[in-house]
């Protein structure tokens, strides 16, 4: 799951290196704390958080796989 | 991309000409290239340039295939990821397109054996296929905006649902036509509002619109003026 949500963030900025996420996984649920660069929150939000909807429902199909739900938190 | 950036040195009789044989032999145009000249040149002497290739993309904008092959890779790699096992295949289609030219649109088709996998790829009402295809056109067309969207779609979905919503259609016209009232549709995408309005577009006892706003925006059927 990270790896998907490492892939889709590492190509939505233009700084992949400061990119910073943190897993916390438990039985029933996984959460992300992601943060990005200083002036990239926008890309990984989209207007009207446009783009973080299409994450966050990309991971949920993900966490679904493996029975558990999944929280995103963007810094 | 940058690979490899070719350089060459050549000489000719003058700058202009040494710099049109070189353009010739590395094919580039002019804006590709960066040129300095060694030796300018005079009645003892040949000119003398160095031609270097400066930015190795195409000048041109990428083709329908390469976008349609990008979009298709990062597809692959979401549903990879996601760990869901199914097949990409990109159908390229064409419809007259409204300035009388034509209008091409590629679709990923999805397939695989695990049905709730499919399943958990729509999402409810389409709502994660959408999210889907949204990112796919971000991760692929990022530089080129002006490209058509490419269309994802899983079991073919996209055709049931259009099929349900035009039958659904007809069958609240029926209604309306027959009690005189008005029906009001629950919120849909645009996409779906599309079908529906298209469905009722020639029915002349009956017309269709939308209200509301964003996400609770919904399509109602009137019937028609009275009037025969």
């Amino acid at each position: 799951m990270r790896t998907l949500l490492e892939y889709m963030v590492h190509n939505l900025v233009d700084h992949p290196e400061a990119v910073q996420i943190r897993e916390r996984v438990t039985p029933y649920a996984v959460s992300y704390r992601l943060s990005v660069g200083p002036t990239e929150a926008g890309k990984i939000i989209g207007r009207n958080g446009r783009v973080a909807k299409s994450i966050r429902d990309i991971m949920a199909v993900a966490a679904a796989r493996q029975g558990k739900r999944v929280h995103i938190d963007i810094e | 991309m940058s690979k490899q950036k070719p350089s060459i040195e050549i000489s000719a009789r003058t700058v202009a000409d040494a710099v049109d044989l070189a353009l010739a032999q590395l094919g580039r145009d002019r804006d590709e290239v960066a040129i300095e000249i060694l030796i300018s040149g005079n009645d003892e002497e040949e000119a003398l340039v160095r031609v270097s290739v400066v930015d190795d993309e195409p000048s041109e904008p990428v083709s329908h295939e390469d976008r349609a092959k990008t979009a298709r890779h990062v597809l692959e790699q979401l549903l990879e990821h996601m760990g869901i096992d199914g097949f990409v295949s990109a159908v390229k289609t064409t419809a007259p397109a409204q300035d009388g030219g034509v209008e091409e649109t590629v679709t990923l088709h999805v397939e695989g054996a695990d049905e709730e996998a499919m399943g958990l790829m729509i999402g409810r009402r389409g709502d994660t296929l959408r999210s889907i295809q949204f990112m796919v056109n971000l991760l692929s067309g990022r530089s080129n905006r002006k490209w058509p969207q490419i269309v994802v779609d899983v079991g073919n979905y996209r055709q049931r649902r259009q099929e349900m919503l035009e039958s659904m259609a007809r069958r609240m016209a029926e209604r309306v036509r027959q009690s005189g009232e008005l029906h009001r549709f629950e919120p849909m995408s645009g996409a779906d509002r599309r079908y529906i309005h298209l469905a009722l577009r020639d029915d002349p006892t009956v017309f269709t619109e939308s209200e509301g706003e964003g996400e609770s925006r919904k399509i109602v059927i009137f019937p028609a003026k009275a009037d025969s």
